[in-house]
């Protein structure tokens, strides 16, 4: 294996004593991945996403998370697997850097900063974040999982980095947030010397 | 991904600023991106705004929605496992709709009790709602005829 792209599962199912359940398999996997996880996968929940590349021994990965689907994703998701492949089967290609982030919790109200990967034209930057999340250590509420609000944020530009406030309507919840930088990049033809700009960009989602 | 758990919030003295709006969808800006399809080629849209707290209906709400059509079409809104049919007249005037929950039906033809709890609301052109356990359907709108529709002020009001 030289390279996966898995897409809405391999994160979630973590039965205890069962060598087939995901935890075993995550922690077996070496190879570059990008996770493709819809947030709101009834399946392959994004709050196990960050535990899962925690457990992955590959340092190369990425993830690209579209905010509200379930199960399904759209072009601009579904290319993270091409360019992925690109980059570690064919060469052809630099997938960007997973953006840099920090939350500042002391001015009342959070303030996300993201310095995302200017390698590639960036064409929008999204902060997704919702109240919705479930904490309760209970079996997974499914219906919750799927219907979560994720409220946007856009950042402005604050010197090099990209700043944008969080504002919440509950301290009794959890704030669960998620940075997606969209890009869009020049793209190589298969005819030689003419370059052509691709349809879909594709978007990247930080986990931490 | 990343997670503060609302003792943390409480502890850095974060205050909670975001009140409820009646205001659901001004349809202006990067609106289409609190919304989502499977379909991106296609028009209709769906959210899960109505769930979140900030969004939820007032006690004795009426859906309140102006939509403009080109042509005579039928709009179909669904929330959840209900739908209602909304004639358009077309042209190019603004054509407001009021909407309560007994216009959204099931299947059985049955009503939505009531707002609460509503997880998804969904404009499209057409749609068929089905019971698992009977096979039972139930289609809604047709054919669209002409450009897409025109959407304002998506919101709750209270009489």
């Amino acid at each position: 294996m030289r390279a996966a792209a898995p897409s809405c599962g391999g994160i979630s199912d973590r039965q205890e004593d069962n060598l087939l359940s995901d935890d075993v398999y995550l922690k077996k996997i070496s190879c570059p991945i990008m996770f493709l996880s819809p947030a709101n996968d009834f399946h392959g929940r994004i709050n196990d996403l960050q535990t899962a590349v925690t457990e992955i021994k590959s340092k190369a990965w990425r993830a690209t998370c579209s905010a509200h689907h379930n199960h399904q994703d759209t072009a601009v998701y579904e290319v993270a697997t091409q360019i992925w492949f690109d980059q570690y089967l064919k060469g052809t290609f630099v997938c960007p850097q997973t953006p840099q982030t920090e939350l500042s919790l002391s001015n009342g109200i959070p303030v996300f900063t993201v310095r995302p990967d200017s390698s590639k034209n960036i064409r929008s930057v999204d902060i997704y974040y919702t109240q919705q999340g479930q904490v309760d250590g209970l079996k997974d509420n499914r219906e919750n999982t799927k219907a979560r609000f994720w409220h946007r944020a856009t950042p402005g530009e604050s010197g090099q980095a990209l700043v944008a406030e969080l504002p919440i309507h509950s301290l009794d919840k959890p704030l669960w947030f998620m940075p997606t930088s969209s890009m869009r990049w020049m793209n190589q033809s298969p005819v030689p010397g003419i370059i052509t700009e691709r349809i879909q960009p594709i978007s990247l989602t930080s986990l931490r | 991904m990343a997670m503060v758990m609302p003792e943390e919030l409480q502890a850095a003295g974060v205050k909670a600023t975001l009140k409820p709006s009646s205001i659901i969808e001004t349809f202006e800006g990067d609106w289409e991106k609190d919304w989502f399809t499977y379909r991106p080629q296609e028009w209709p849209l769906k959210t899960h705004k109505l769930y979140d707290p900030v969004w939820a209906a007032p006690a004795g709400a009426k859906l309140m929605l102006d939509v403009r059509s080109a042509a005579s079409n039928k709009l179909v809104i669904g929330i959840d496992q209900y739908a209602a049919e909304v004639e358009l007249s077309g042209g190019s005037e603004w054509q407001k709709i009021t909407l309560s929950p007994a216009d959204f039906i099931d299947v059985a033809g049955e009503g939505l009790p009531s707002w609460n709890g509503v997880m998804e609301l969904r404009f499209g052109d057409k749609e068929t709602l089905k019971d698992k356990q009977n096979g039972q359907k139930l289609d809604f709108g047709g054919i669209w005829q002409g450009a897409p529709p025109e959407f304002r002020d998506l919101r709750w009001s209270v009489e």
